[in-house]
């Protein structure tokens, strides 16, 4: 039979001292590990706040840079600005090509009324009506609602046309 | 006592996680940090924007930009210039052999709210016949690049033509770091390309405009 002399309270501390190392090992990792994380945060935080700071500088003196050359960038804006209307305004541009074809096509035009993009029409006199006809089947092609409007009798064989266009 | 001392070490690690534990489990340092990283990108992209730009306005050549400025007034003025628009109408009228007989139009106040408005005239033209007024239309079309014939009335030997010339004022631009630097050559050779192949015949004179580089055909 085994016999413990030590005092009653005594007993405990030496139950707790068989943890003693490993709890020193726990918390030496532990504290190790929060050293670590901390001096990695506070690395990332010095390393971010100096590339702001750095940044901050470097677009204050770009700034500068660029505003000194306000002038030059006027003149581009200007230039590209003016350049963006007229070659809207020329892509908006119509020709009056397909008017002006009438005026070189087929008999005579004794009156000729243009309207962009609105009614067109053309009168041609002195003309049988067989060719008044031939006239308006000529331009069917380019103008395919063409019609003719009136045809009025001036003399024996002798018509003017007033033709619609559009 | 003593013999329990050596568990202040774990204590005083255990109490310094539990204090510091608020600081980085409560999102501030994290929200700080992604804050900062953000503003970092942010900044490294405004530098790379404004460093190109700066090259970009450094080799600006100025006069040259100034001519392309020239020349395009000259397509479209600035203001509306009705006398410059009807000493074109004459020249393509005696080009055409024909007569101005008259014209009328309104010239309102010329401010950058109006533009890009209009200025549209009658002018009335003895033109004889339908030959001439072909030949007056076609001067008038190739002649003045921006012009648009809005209207023809042809009876007997009168024609009343309404023409619209454009003009566009010069704008004020407050320098503005996000606006892109952009070379306008390509455009005014774009211009000129559609210039050429509307039949415009009669350019403004340039001199630094390649004409060449718009196309190869001859005005």
């Amino acid at each position: 039979m085994e016999i413990n002399l030590l005092p009653k309270n005594e007993k405990g501390s030496v139950g707790l001292d068989k943890y003693k190392s490993k709890v020193y090992f726990f918390s030496t990792t532990i504290l190790i590990l929060y050293v670590v994380v901390g001096a990695a945060v506070s690395g990332w935080w010095f390393f971010l706040n100096n590339k702001e700071v750095e940044g901050d500088g470097q677009i204050s003196s770009l700034t500068t840079q660029v505003e000194k050359l306000a002038d030059v960038e006027l003149a581009v804006h200007q230039t590209e600005d003016r350049a963006n209307f007229v070659s809207k305004s020329l892509a908006d541009r119509k020709l009056a090509n397909e008017a002006l074809n009438i005026l070189q096509t087929g008999p005579e035009i004794s009156a000729w009324s243009y309207v962009e993009d609105g009614l067109q029409t053309v009168t041609i006199s002195d003309l049988k009506l067989s060719e008044i006809e031939t006239y308006t089947t000529l331009l069917k092609s380019q103008f395919p609602t063409i019609k003719i409007a009136t045809a009025t009798r001036k003399f024996i064989d002798n018509w003017e046309g007033v033709i619609d266009l559009k | 006592m003593k013999r329990f001392l050596w568990l202040a070490y774990p204590l005083i690690v255990l109490v310094l996680i539990i204090f510091s534990i608020n600081f980085f489990a409560s999102g501030r340092l994290w929200a700080g940090l992604t804050r900062q990283k953000s503003k970092v990108d942010a900044n490294r992209i405004q530098i790379t924007k404004l460093t190109k730009k700066l090259a970009l306005l450094k080799n600006v050549d100025l006069s040259k930009v100034n001519n392309e400025n020239n020349y395009l007034q000259t397509l479209v003025p600035t203001s509306k210039q009705v006398p410059m628009l009807l000493t074109e109408i004459y020249q393509s009228a005696t080009a055409a052999g024909v007569l101005v007989e008259s014209y009328k139009g309104s010239v309102r106040d010329v401010t950058a709210s109006a533009s890009g408005e209009k200025m549209s005239l009658d002018v009335t033209f003895l033109v004889g016949d339908a030959n001439n007024l072909y030949k007056l239309l076609q001067q008038l079309e190739r002649r003045i690049p921006l012009l648009d014939i809005t209207k023809v009335s042809f009876t007997l030997d009168k024609a009343v033509v309404t023409v619209s010339g454009l003009w566009y004022p010069v704008l004020k631009f407050t320098p503005d770091l996000t606006y892109e630097i952009v070379d306008s050559e390509s455009k005014i050779a774009e211009i000129n390309s559609k210039l050429v192949q509307y039949g415009v015949t009669v350019l403004p004179n340039v001199d630094v405009i390649s004409i060449d580089k718009a196309s190869e055909t001859p005005f």
